[in-house]
């Protein structure tokens, strides 16, 4: 089983309300500017990388333009195929201003967009996800690219040979070249733009891997010294044989692949590419003899990318394992509770069992005046002596929960947070609003861990409840956490609608619920919570008819470490 | 009609059990307080019916097994359930094994008192009806086998002379085994008769 990517799925049409709209990768959120961007993307790397084109033919041995094609239509949809051909036609015209005749770029630039077309539908029925990174994503890429490749290169170079823009001599050069170039930029450019996406989404798989901005600036520090070294013994060692030494270029992209994951392994890649790219231009190389150099680059490539995958999927699955982990001493919790509540009921009802009886038989006694007062009196005693029996089975039970939050210790709230995402995102999704998180450094609590996920799930779930309340499915929650003055907040705002004021009066009252289902003992656990942890849960208006609800929690003192 | 047995109090918990005698007392019910199922089946008299209030919850046999036991005995009971932490499969289980009602704690004494009443008065109509068909039963066996024949054709609604026909004798024959049967079953009318072989159908049932 997949885990849920914590990315969204691309697919056709990612409009299904996940509340994780394209406006994380486009620079403009709007549906309409996806195009535009694209098409601006598509000509500035077309133009970028025009450095070492060959011929007249819209063929780079460095092409990335096509890894835009495919993560639109990765993330948009095969029905964005035309625009394909519109990129291809515009490039060709405008940015080579090749010699081709018009009709000759048009047939080409369709049978390109065909092509990719053709690459973008495998790589979504062999279950690649656009951003997530994981080995099977990276299997898909470098299996399914140069195929893909290939087949658009067939096709183009087909094309233009029909028209007669290419001599039949040139045809199995062009060919070749077309595909390195193409397959090339495709593995180099793809999972660099999939990293973005997953950065710019998470900041958990690279930023928090456990290894802190510290780690990474050493990262790309050793990085940048073993690519140095590597290019140096190639180009300023030696001038004899350049390729013998390339497989220098593998250690560092090996050390950022098992450091930091798929993302930095794709960062890497990019850069070696773009490094290796800029010193062959600056030592004068000839396009046909770089081809050897591109062909050992594709390997690189591919390892890097299914060696980065590999360490993502591993630390992954540890992650799921340590959050089912978290999930079932959260159940096992759950399940005491329940047991507990079941017994105390039993305690309960026997002393209230005995006091209601003997209180029968004193009233029955008095009002008959047939008893005499000593028999009254002592039924009453009974009541009385029952009646401290129950209060001392309630008072173990007030002990027992102020005294069970025996595991404190510092907690840092936006960690808390963050190592809830993923229930809470998928939570999000069940409801179909969407779901955001906004969270600062906060300093340490004092607290028991569990009991404020608890009350952080709670809130949360509230507030997603409220939000999928609205007609318009526009249902929105926004988590933040901010520093206060000795103290730790956590916010939790919807625009689900507010609360009436015969709901507000009994908010915190147990047992009172607006909900079909639910026993209406959420919030008033997490207020107890909130409250024996010395801190308190609030709520106001917020805007856009939203209500905001607070829990601020005193920070650790020193002792407390 | 006999005396009403006293009420079984079977809960291991004494404060309950002191509580719920002191009630009944107070009420003019006498009963009999039992701390387990099996101290209460020690004491239990062969052929006597019980009634009584039985916490579910009890150590070792519970009190759903001591409805089976008792069913199992062919004991005649009217037995109200009391529950701590009742719930539905448990009152229907209860139900089922023949109890006469469920209650929870904590319980209302007033509705106790009437499940009570209710329970005895049961089980006296149950007694009662018992004891009458033990009486039918008794004096058709002092019939004799032609007399037999007579009342079962009678039963079936015939006139004298068609008994006669029936039973190939003549009808002065018939009408002396008649005032027999009638004398015998201490009918005073046809329809008394009637009610004495509804009592015995029953019983063979």
């Amino acid at each position: 089983m997949e885990r849920p990517a914590a990315i969204p799925h691309s697919g056709a049409g990612n409009r299904r309300a996940q509340g994780r709209p394209m406006r994380f990768w486009l620079p403009s959120p709007g549906r309409g500017a996806a195009p535009y961007a694209y098409l601006g993307a598509y000509l500035a790397l077309e133009w970028g990388s025009q450095m070492h084109s060959f011929d007249f033919l819209d063929i780079a041995l460095w092409n990335p333009s096509p890894a835009a094609s495919l993560v639109l239509l990765a993330a948009r949809g095969l029905g964005y195929t035309p625009l394909l051909a519109v990129a291809g036609l515009v490039s060709s015209l405008v940015v080579h201003q090749s010699a081709q005749s018009f009709s000759g770029a048009l047939f080409s630039s369709v049978m390109l967009a065909l092509g990719y077309a053709a690459l973008a539908f495998a790589l979504a029925r062999a279950g690649f996800v656009l951003g997530r990174g994981g080995l099977r994503d990276a299997a898909c890429l470098v299996v399914l690219a140069p195929a893909g490749a290939l087949l658009t290169a067939l096709l183009a170079c087909g094309a233009v040979l029909a028209t007669g823009d290419l001599p039949e001599h040139r045809f199995a050069t062009a060919l070749t070249q077309f595909w390195v170039g193409d397959t090339l930029g495709i593995l180099v450019a793809m999972p660099a733009a999939s990293a973005w996406l997953a950065l710019r989404r998470v900041r958990l798989d690279m930023w928090g891997a456990g290894n802190g901005r510290r780690g990474i600036a050493a990262d790309i520090a050793v990085f940048a010294a073993g690519l140095g070294a590597a290019l140096w013994c190639m180009f300023g060692l030696a001038a004899s044989n350049d390729h013998q030494f390339f497989y220098l270029m593998f250690l560092p992209v090996i050390w950022i692949a098992i450091r930091q994951g798929f993302a930095g392994a794709a960062i890497a890649i990019l850069f070696a590419q773009l490094a290796l790219l800029t010193v062959t231009q600056a030592v004068g190389y000839a396009a046909d003899a770089i081809v050897g150099l591109q062909m050992l680059m594709l390997t690189l490539a591919a390892t890097g990318h299914l060696l980065g995958a590999s360490v993502s999927d591993r630390r992954r699955s540890e992650a799921g394992a340590k959050m089912q982990q978290a999930e079932l001493a959260r159940m096992a919790r759950n399940t005491t509770a329940g047991a507990m509540g079941v017994a105390l009921a039993h305690q309960i009802s026997q002393p209230l069992s005995t006091i209601a009886t003997h209180i029968h038989v004193a009233r029955r006694l008095a009002s008959d005046g047939q008893g005499a007062s000593a028999e009254i009196a002592e039924s009453l005693a009974v009541a009385a002596e029952e009646m401290r029996r129950a209060q001392h089975v309630l008072g173990a039970l007030r002990e027992f929960i102020s005294h069970g939050k025996a595991q404190t210790a510092p907690v840092d709230l936006a960690a808390l947070v963050l190592r809830l995402v993923d229930i809470l995102r998928a939570e999000a999704a069940r409801h179909g609003v969407g779901l955001s998180f906004d969270l600062a450094a906060v300093p340490a609590i004092s607290a028991d861990a569990l009991q404020i996920e608890q009350v952080v799930l709670n809130l949360v779930t509230n507030a997603l409840e409220a939000a999928a309340e609205r007609p318009d499915r526009r249902g929105r929650v926004v988590v933040r956490t901010t520093a206060r003055p000795g103290a730790a907040r956590i916010l939790v705002e919807d625009n689900g609608g507010g609360i009436g004021e015969d709901v507000a009066a009994q908010l915190y009252e147990p047992f009172v619920t607006t909900k079909a289902s639910g026993m209406g003992l959420g919030l008033a656990l997490s207020r107890q919570i909130v409250v024996l942890h010395g801190g308190r849960l609030w709520w106001e208006a917020a805007q856009h008819d939203g209500t905001r609800f607070a829990a601020e929690l005193p920070v650790a003192r020193e002792s407390d470490g | 009609m006999k005396a009403a047995p006293p009420i079984a109090v079977i809960d291991d918990d004494a404060r309950i059990r002191e509580a719920l005698t002191l009630l009944l007392a107070k009420s003019g019910i006498a009963s009999q307080p039992f701390e387990s199922a099996e101290s209460f089946l020690a004491a239990l008299v062969p052929g006597q019916p019980v009634c009584g209030l039985v916490d579910v919850c009890l150590p070792c046999m519970s009190g759903l097994e001591l409805l089976k036991a008792l069913k199992a005995r062919n004991v005649e009971t009217a037995l109200i359930m009391i529950s701590g932490h009742g719930n539905v499969p448990m009152a229907v289980e209860a139900m089922r094994e023949g109890a006469v009602h469920f209650i929870e704690k904590p319980f209302d004494p007033e509705t106790l008192l009437q499940l009570v009443d209710e329970a005895r008065e049961r089980l006296m109509r149950r007694e009662d009806a018992r004891a009458r068909t033990r009486e039918a039963r008794a004096l058709y066996a002092e019939l004799t086998a032609r007399e037999k024949d007579v009342m079962a054709l009678l039963i079936e609604g015939l006139p004298n002379k068609l008994v006669a026909a029936r039973l190939d004798i003549s009808t002065r024959t018939a009408e002396h085994h008649r005032a027999a049967v009638m004398r015998k079953m201490k009918a005073r009318t046809l329809s008394h008769l009637f009610h004495a072989a509804a009592l015995l159908a029953a019983n063979e049932s």
